[in-house]
């Protein structure tokens, strides 16, 4: 996180995190699709020629709250492919949301287990404490069968701290919900760091205003909180 | 801060970000098209880009002019030194900035942004504005003898247009150098992404790679330990085993009394297995002694019939047993052997006990020894300066070849490569059937592989097999092997 008190100006990372091809670009595209052309800049995609993310992919979104505090949120994906264990170290240098993007499938299941702990270890390695850093965690591809049923879901949503949601990214279904949920955490953690609200005169409300105002809620379970 | 830290900061200057050249060309095709110069700044007033069009003459002669030199001198740093600051402090919302000259001539500038950052400006002019309809009053009088007419005529070596069109090809300018910024910011990230992970991992193997030779050098050490334990026991099982061998054989030779029959019959086993036990614990021995480098070689001129004979008879009585025949066949002609006598007949001596453990009843066993020219199979490692070998190619030498032939159960090519490693059997069962501990043909390698020679074995299953010992002919070998390692 930057912040140039200053000048008003709030730098947030988020990394979209999980195993290969679990929808952490898919998000990220979604996002993109429904957000204001204004207020975001190009998605950047470094991917290989069958669309696995490479080093990377981000996307900027910028915007202003009512009180004149400029945020830059960057928006991060990790590449899934177990051989760039390195990479997804260094891009989750300085984070400060994680997305943990899990594949519905049953089949996956060991390798959402495994990147799970692999984001862990590598928060700690670069030197974040995994408790105190905001994560929610989204089971995608609901759409597909042989996947985790609604009521495990539930089960695991009772049993750990971080929220969870389900989604069809590539419908665009829980991919907003997703970042609200993350971005409410966000900003609880601003807020208890920073004294944020106060210092820099934003609430919650207007804070997530900022960024939900730019975006197409239509359909989504949010829409009626920005109404 | 290490390189990918800074990378999500803010973007490189725009020097870095794109190519100075290209950019220049791109500008320069634009200025070309509508005759208007441009200029770009970095954010720190640096000027990348500067490409004048039709305007040298007349600001020449306005520059000509001492209150012309003044007043021209604060407008281009006026022009320059704009900020696209606003008092929301917000450069998005802030478009072109138009620039008017005291000569009437008009500038627009458009910052570059990348990512909400402002990385420099594009200045675009100066052109004749088509709504200027005269001369300006401050430019005429700038001096007495300010020639209008003069002015007016070099004034049409400029772009006359609409200041909207120049806005329209301003911004367009701008959306191109944009996508030049964002792809050199690509570009950037890729290249510095590649060398952090690339260190990374670097960095990481050199972790592991220390850690596997902590690793080795523990193994190393438990297998020197093992070395010696090895030694140490089989010592110490010796001492004892003389004393069964020894006190059977005065049993048997009647020398405290006569026994019967029968007794005698087991006394002689007792005595047969003891003998068998201790070959192997020499073996044991002998193997510890190469595995820990301690071997040494006393090279003497070789009498090849007498070692032969006397390797032949120790083995006799086992190929009796089995009916086995072993034949010998030397050539007339054999050149001198410098090598170890023990050694080399130890080498025949286990060649021939594993041939008479391998040959079914009524086999046969020959031992060939004869001269051989050649060259080596496993060439040592040659380098350019070995006067020996060539880098490529292995010169032939004279060695003296003794192979130990039988027509016994043979074995297949995956196992041709191990049965030389130590305490390697062909199978476990082998072991049960044929006795042994799979140490007498890894003895074997080594003591020849001491004397600068090589073995190997011709061989298929159910054809029998030739064990061939190759000995470098007629050298002086040295008196202490440097390295027998252990064939393991
Ligand atoms: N059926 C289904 N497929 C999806 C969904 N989300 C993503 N996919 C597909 O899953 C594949 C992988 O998606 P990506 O977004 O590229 O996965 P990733 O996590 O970025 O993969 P890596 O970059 O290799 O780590 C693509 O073919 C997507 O179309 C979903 O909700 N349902
Ligand atoms: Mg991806």
């Amino acid at each position: 996180m930057q912040l140039n008190a200053a000048e008003r100006e709030l730098t947030l990372k988020v990394v979209y995190y999980g195993p290969g091809l679990s929808g952490k670009t898919t998000n990220l595209q979604a996002i993109h699709a429904r957000l204001d052309p204004n207020v975001r800049g190009r998605l950047m995609t470094l991917d290989t020629a069958d669309d696995r993310t490479l080093f990377f992919d981000m996307m900027p979104v910028f915007f202003q709250t009512a009180s004149g505090l400029k945020v830059r949120l960057k928006l991060f994906t990790v590449p899934g492919q177990a051989m760039h264990d390195s990479t997804r170290r260094l891009v989750l240098q300085g984070v400060d949301a994680v997305a943990f993007i899990a594949d519905s499938q049953i089949n996956q299941s060991k390798a959402n287990n495994a990147y799970w702990s692999d984001l862990l270890k590598n928060l700690q390695q670069n030197g974040i404490s995994p408790g105190e850093i905001p994560i929610v965690i989204q089971f995608n591809k609901r759409d597909l069968p042989e996947t985790r049923t609604d009521e495990e879901i539930e089960g695991l949503r009772l049993k750990g701290k971080e929220p969870i949601f389900s989604a069809v990214a590539i419908r665009g279904i829980g991919v907003l919900e997703t970042l609200h949920g993350l971005m409410l955490l966000t900003f609880a953690r601003l807020e208890k760091k920073l004294d944020f609200g106060r210092k820099f005169g934003v609430t919650e409300e207007e804070f997530m205003r900022g960024i939900f105002r730019n975006l197409d809620l239509e359909d989504s379970d949010i829409e009626a909180a920005f109404g | 801060m290490d390189g990918a830290a800074i990378m999500w900061d803010r973007p490189p200057p725009l020097k870095e970000l794109v190519d100075i050249g290209s950019l220049a060309e791109v500008c320069r095709s634009f200025a070309e098209l509508y005759g208007i110069g441009v200029r770009v700044y970095d954010v720190d007033g640096a000027r990348l880009v500067d490409l004048r069009m039709g305007n040298i003459d007349f600001c020449g002669y306005v520059f000509g002019k001492a209150k012309g030199q003044h007043l021209c001198t604060a407008t281009v740093q006026e022009i320059k030194s704009s900020s696209f600051r606003s008092a929301s402090g917000d450069p998005r919302h802030e478009a072109i900035v138009r620039h008017t000259c005291f000569t009437g001539l008009r500038y627009l500038t458009l910052p570059l942004l990348h990512e909400m950052d402002l990385l420099g400006k594009i200045i675009m002019g100066p052109f004749l504005p088509d709504d200027l309809e005269r001369l300006p009053d401050e430019l005429c009088s700038i001096s007495q003898d300010f020639d209008s007419e003069e002015a007016t005529r070099l004034l049409s070596g400029l772009r006359r247009a609409p200041e909207e069109t120049i806005r329209k090809v301003l911004a367009q300018l701008g959306s191109i150098i944009e996508v030049m910024v964002h792809s050199g910011y690509k570009v950037h990230l890729t290249s510095t992404m590649h060398i952090e992970s690339v260190t990374a991992t670097h960095h990481e193997l050199l972790d592991k790679n220390q850690r596997l030779e902590e690793s080795l050098d523990k193994l190393r050490e438990l297998d020197r330990l093992k070395s010696n334990f090895l030694a140490t026991v089989s010592h110490e099982l010796r001492t004892p085993l003389t004393s069964i061998i020894g006190y059977s054989e005065m049993l048997l030779e009647g020398l405290v009394g006569d026994m019967s029959q029968e007794q005698r019959q087991h006394v002689a086993t007792i005595m047969a297995k003891g003998d068998e036990l201790l070959q192997l614990i020499v073996s044991i021995l002998d193997i510890s002694k190469i595995e820990s480098g301690t071997v040494s070689l006393m090279p003497v001129e070789l009498d090849l019939i007498e070692l032969t004979e006397t390797a032949v008879s120790t083995i006799k009585p086992h190929a009796q047993k089995k009916h086995l025949s072993i034949r010998t066949h030397l050539a007339r002609e054999l050149p001198v052997l410098h090598a170890d006598k023990d050694k080399v007949r130890q080498c025949i001596v286990n060649l021939l006990a594993n041939a008479v453990k391998f040959t079914p009843d009524q086999g046969e066993i020959e031992i060939l020894i004869e001269p051989y020219v050649g060259a080596r199979r496993h060439a040592p490692p040659a380098s350019a300066s070995d006067s020996g070998y060539f880098l490529f190619e292995a010169l032939d030498e004279e060695f003296i070849r003794i192979t130990v032939r039988d027509n016994g159960i043979g074995i297949d090519s995956k196992q041709k490569e191990r049965i030389f490693d130590t305490f390697y059997q062909v199978d476990s069962s082998s072991t049960r059937a044929f006795g042994g501990a799979g140490l007498g043909l890894s003895i074997v390698k080594a003591y020849v592989e001491a004397h600068g020679g090589e073995v190997w074995v011709d061989s298929a299953p159910g054809r029998g097999s030739a064990f061939s010992l190759l000995f470098p002919a007629g050298r002086e070998a040295n008196s202490k092997a440097q390295s027998i390692a252990g064939s393991s």
